[in-house]
């Protein structure tokens, strides 16, 4: 290592000059303006299931301080880090509930090593975990509903019964059989994945996706009477 | 550059050390330190936070976890008790593997193009990383950070980082190795820019004694992997806080440099 002292320009530290002083703050300035333009563009579009009790999206990149902790506790290895160019924010945690989903562990080891925050403390009661909302997408490819005996993803869903039903009508190609179709319900969905996992298509048909994508959001103009009524 | 001497052999067993605590909870052994370097807890208790880290996802998102604060605090009252940039002499794997691309770069004789950024830079980017995520509510460094991202490529690779990161890190270690011959750790880091404002009010310092012979003192020069830290080690210059108390000189110096901490240095 020979002598690199000239080149770095000696005014440095505390003998730096006032001028010099404005001068490198209003850099920093012009600097972090820059910095700031870029990163208010930086919201990703493509969904990552987050792990259980996650701040909103946009909020929860940057309060995560990417340590890992969270994908540590958890005793599936669900939750695995992001790496740049994947899609989701590099170094945040996220769940391939198709590879690996959440198994709703009752006492939530993932969220107590939490130390920023990010992932909601209060979160105790882990079917009030929000990871995203399931959607049946591939209505085309569903055995289920082509009429087949299925229900690998109602079975697979640990709030049974009550965040995917079955419900059945009249096979109108046979007219003599019943489809089962598996509806999600978001007032119980937790958006574990599991569902997702266990789907036997070689490409799933049903999958967790982000609560607004699924559920789209009413006009708050729209009044339903019979609500209103308690009906 | 590096002597081999006793501090080097201390320096580099503390830095294997850190990283294998790391590395242990990875291979399902005893969690003693859980967590990268950005965050952590040390024996299932101890918050340990990267107060810039800490600093960013606060100023971002108006808030932060108790656990982040008190480890950022924890973090840096220890390293102004140690000394600033300790932590780039004796616990950033990221300073370790710059000093293998410089040791390698001298090995194979190569001969570097760039000078390297001014250093200056280093503190832009720390004021631009403060400021970027107060106005913009996006602490958007700290998702490209290298040495973030090269810390976790070490601890987490396989568990979802794979070769993205890993090229990043070849980027980097290229960088150091055959383009700048003041690289990462001299000119841009502003990891390293927070932790030389530690550094110059911290107790601990390497100081040599002022008489020390003009001869002893261009050996020192020369084992010293910081250029501009050696003159406020000697004490010809004001301390700058640019020194990693790496000991390659106290190795050097056969006495007349030593670790040093008191409260008020002459």
């Amino acid at each position: 290592m020979e002598a690199v002292k000239g080149e770095s320009g000696k005014p440095e530290g505390p003998s730096a000059s006032r001028r010099e002083f404005f001068a490198r703050g209003l850099g920093a300035l012009a600097g972090g303006v820059a910095l700031a333009a870029v990163s208010s563009g930086a919201e990703r579009r493509a969904f990552a299931q987050r792990p259980p009790g996650a701040l909103p999206e946009k909020l929860f990149i940057s309060r995560c301080v990417k340590c890992g902790q969270c994908g540590r506790a958890c005793p599936y290895k669900a939750i695995q880090m992001s790496e740049p160019g994947s899609g989701v924010a590099p170094g945040t945690p996220y769940i391939m509930a198709r590879s690996i989903p959440c198994y709703m562990c009752q006492d939530i080891p993932c969220v107590p090593p939490c130390p920023s925050g990010a992932l909601d403390p209060t979160l105790t009661d882990i079917s009030k975990a929000r990871m995203g909302l399931a959607a049946l997408t591939g209505r085309e490819t569903c055995i289920a509903l082509q009429g087949l005996r299925c229900e690998a993803c109602y079975t697979a869903c640990p709030i049974m019964d009550k965040a995917i039903t079955l419900e059945t009508r009249v096979n109108e190609r046979t007219g003599r059989h019943v489809v089962f179709e598996p509806v999600v319900h978001s007032d119980a969905c937790t958006g574990c994945g599991k569902c997702e996992h266990a789907c036997i298509l070689d490409q799933t048909a049903i999958r967790v996706m982000s609560i607004a994508t699924v559920k789209g959001e009413l006009g708050a103009h729209y009044r339903f009477g019979w609500m209103e009524q308690g009906l | 550059m590096s002597s081999w001497g006793k501090w080097w052999y201390i320096r580099r067993g503390t830095m294997a050390l850190i990283l294998a605590l790391f590395l242990l909870p990875a291979w399902g052994r005893w969690s003693l330190l859980q967590g990268n370097y950005s965050a952590s807890t040390l024996l299932g208790i101890i918050p340990m936070a990267d107060p810039l880290a800490a600093a960013q996802a606060f100023l971002a998102t108006g808030g932060l976890g108790q656990k982040a604060l008190i480890g950022a605090a924890v973090v840096t009252v220890f390293y102004l008790l140690a000394g600033g940039r300790a932590f780039c002499g004796w616990v950033c794997p990221l300073g370790a593997l710059m000093d293998l691309a410089h040791w390698l770069s001298g090995m194979l004789a190569i001969r570097k193009p760039f000078a390297g950024f001014p250093s200056v830079t280093r503190w832009y980017l720390l004021a631009s990383m403060i400021i970027a995520p107060a106005i913009s509510g996006v602490a958007l460094y700290e998702l490209y950070n290298p040495i973030s991202i090269f810390h976790r490529t070490l601890l987490f690779y396989g568990a979802g980082i794979g070769m993205g990161s890993a090229m990043l890190v070849a980027v980097m270690f290229l960088y150091e190795l055959a383009l700048a011959r003041a690289g990462w750790c001299k000119t841009l880091c502003p990891l390293g820019a927070f932790y030389i404002l530690l550094g110059r009010v911290s107790p601990m310092r390497v100081e040599a004694s002022t008489s020390a012979p003009a001869e002893l003192a261009r050996l020192m020069g020369e084992t010293c992997p910081e250029p501009g830290a050696i003159a406020g080690v000697l004490g010809r210059e004001p301390f700058n806080g640019e020194c990693t108390l790496c000991g390659a000189c106290v190795d050097k110096s056969g006495g007349a440099a030593r670790f040093k901490w008191k409260l008020t240095h002459s």
